[in-house]
């Protein structure tokens, strides 16, 4: 793994997701702000591409943390820094755990794979902020951010196979292609 | 990059989920000092990114059907009869609170002017929330000065016509509206939460528009009578406003008597210290009855700044603020 243009990588997706998203995003008045999740589509690639499932938790701890870092929603009160990571990670080695399931390059996979993640990990994020902030989150809050979440996971994985197209010819970019099947895990 | 043979990789993971799980903990002590760390990386290259968005945004809202597409020169002077109207109206509250010594303190009514008793600190939008759970963005300010917490934040739309020759006095017009707070400060940027924000609450005023023909509640003499609504007795109704956390502000359990139509004006209280004056904040777009409550009504408010495409921001600081405090 090359983390050093990975780096380089999650900033770009940063980036394009606090000011390219904010294009993307479908105003609903009964539901709200309907948008996908780019750096989880990075994450879910990343958890396909990856041999190593600690090095899929080490990437999408650093998406989460980034994602974190620039949203401050949710709850009425501000969010914590802290969720994001925690949640991206469990979510990445799920996923991680899952794709032997499935096929790879198959764009239905991939849209499947990144709905999981989202579910999970947007799901996981909700959560622990309303119980952080329990005294001001209302069950109807709790609920509209659920639904949210929901459609944040079909958003994303309609945009899933695009971006992984994008990603899949750089690849070797950022994945090292030493290491093998159940390669030794330090 | 490899690690030294004496750290795995799974201690290095270890430590990241411990240390999620402490800042998590920190709460806002630990989000505060961060956040800016991060959105000082991200300003100088995410203002062009949020350019593209933002004009992309406003061009896409503009296209439409060309049979279903309202005259532009009909929209933008209705929008300015709409803006005389209520410079005019709020001259006439002015003088009729000083007629009749309905004191709520020294307030201007109307626009802001150089006699204002705040500074506006003109800032940038150059980043939005990347999650849709909330509603805030993230703006960069003049440097060597920190927004202080708290601080409202308006646009300043000049608007102007190019097609149809008005009067010189006509012809150029400003307007403000409310478009948030400074709810994070750091040394170069600050963080704005939207006023459909669903953390976000101020006192305000609602505003019965006399322009639409109505009876309603009104006090008159010190009692409530129920008359028609004009220019004479129409007063500003105190209420608190929240975000409704999608595009709209809420006002709950209000009297259904007072006759709330769509097109009345939402304008701030002006008893705040971060916002001395009334700022228009936006129009009532729906009117709701409350089923557990038949007298009370629930009223939408639509925000007068195009939320979508927000760019320039003006941060109000009130003259007497210590530059840099939080």
């Amino acid at each position: 793994m090359r983390w050093i243009l990975f780096a380089i990588l999650a900033y770009l997706s940063l980036l394009a997701q606090t000011t390219l998203g904010s294009l993307l995003v479908i105003h609903s008045q009964s539901i709200g702000a309907i948008m996908p999740d780019i750096l989880a589509i990075v994450a879910v690639f990343f958890a396909l591409a990856l041999r190593n499932g600690v090095d899929v938790a080490i990437v999408c701890w650093i998406l989460g943390l980034g994602l974190d870092l620039t949203s401050a929603g949710g709850a009425p009160d501000l969010s914590v820094v802290g969720p994001m990571p925690l949640a991206y990670a469990a979510a990445g080695y799920i996923v991680y755990k899952l794709r032997e399931a499935f096929f790879r390059d198959k764009a239905s996979s991939q849209m499947i794979l990144a709905m999981v993640f989202c579910l999970l990990a947007h799901g996981l994020w909700i959560l622990i902020q309303s119980l952080i902030a329990i005294r001001s989150v209302t069950f109807a809050m709790f609920g509209q951010m659920l639904l949210q979440a929901l459609l944040l996971g079909v958003y994303s994985a309609l945009l899933a196979p695009p971006i992984h197209a994008m990603l899949r010819r750089s690849e070797r970019w950022f994945i090292t292609a030493a290491g093998g099947r159940g390669g030794r895990e330090r | 990059m490899r690690l030294p043979d004496s750290i795995s990789k799974r201690s290095v993971v270890a430590v990241l989920l411990l240390s999620s799980a402490v800042t998590s903990a920190l709460g806002a002590r630990f989000a505060d000092w961060a956040r800016p760390k991060l959105e000082v990386m991200l300003s100088p290259f995410s203002d062009a990114g949020m350019y593209v968005s933002t004009s992309l945004r406003s061009r896409l809202a503009s296209l439409g059907l060309p049979a279903s597409r309202p005259d532009p020169e009909k929209e933008q002077l209705r929008a300015q009869a709409d803006q005389l109207r209520y410079a005019l109206e709020s001259e006439r509250l002015k003088y009729l609170e000083q007629m009749q010594t309905y004191h709520i303190g020294e307030q201007l009514f109307g626009q802001i002017s150089d006699g204002f008793r705040c500074t506006l600190i003109p800032a940038r939008v150059v980043a939005s929330d990347p999650l849709p759970y909330g509603a805030n963005r993230i703006a960069s300010r003049m440097q060597g000065y920190a927004a202080p917490l708290g601080a409202s934040v308006t646009t300043r739309d000049i608007f102007t016509d190019r097609s149809k020759a008005l009067p010189d006095n006509l012809a150029a017009m400003t307007t403000e509206a409310l478009v948030g707070r400074i709810v994070e400060s750091g040394e170069f940027t600050a963080r704005l939460q939207l006023v459909t924000d669903r953390g976000f609450k101020v006192n305000a005023c609602l505003w019965r528009n006399p322009a639409i023909g109505r009876e309603a509640q009104v006090t008159v003499d010190g009692s409530q009578v129920r008359q028609r609504l004009t220019d004479q007795n129409s007063r500003p109704i105190p209420v608190q406003v929240q975000g409704d956390g999608k595009d709209r502000l809420v006002v709950r359990q209000q009297d259904a008597n007072n006759n709330y139509q769509p097109g009345d004006w939402l304008v701030t209280a002006g008893d705040s210290r971060f916002m001395p004056d009334r700022i228009r904040i936006g129009k009532v777009d729906q009117v709701l009855s409350d089923r557990d409550h038949p007298l009370l009504v629930t009223l939408t408010i639509k925000p007068d700044a195009d939320l979508a495409t927000l760019r320039n921001i003006y941060i109000v600081v009130p003259l007497n603020e210590p530059r840099g405090g939080d």
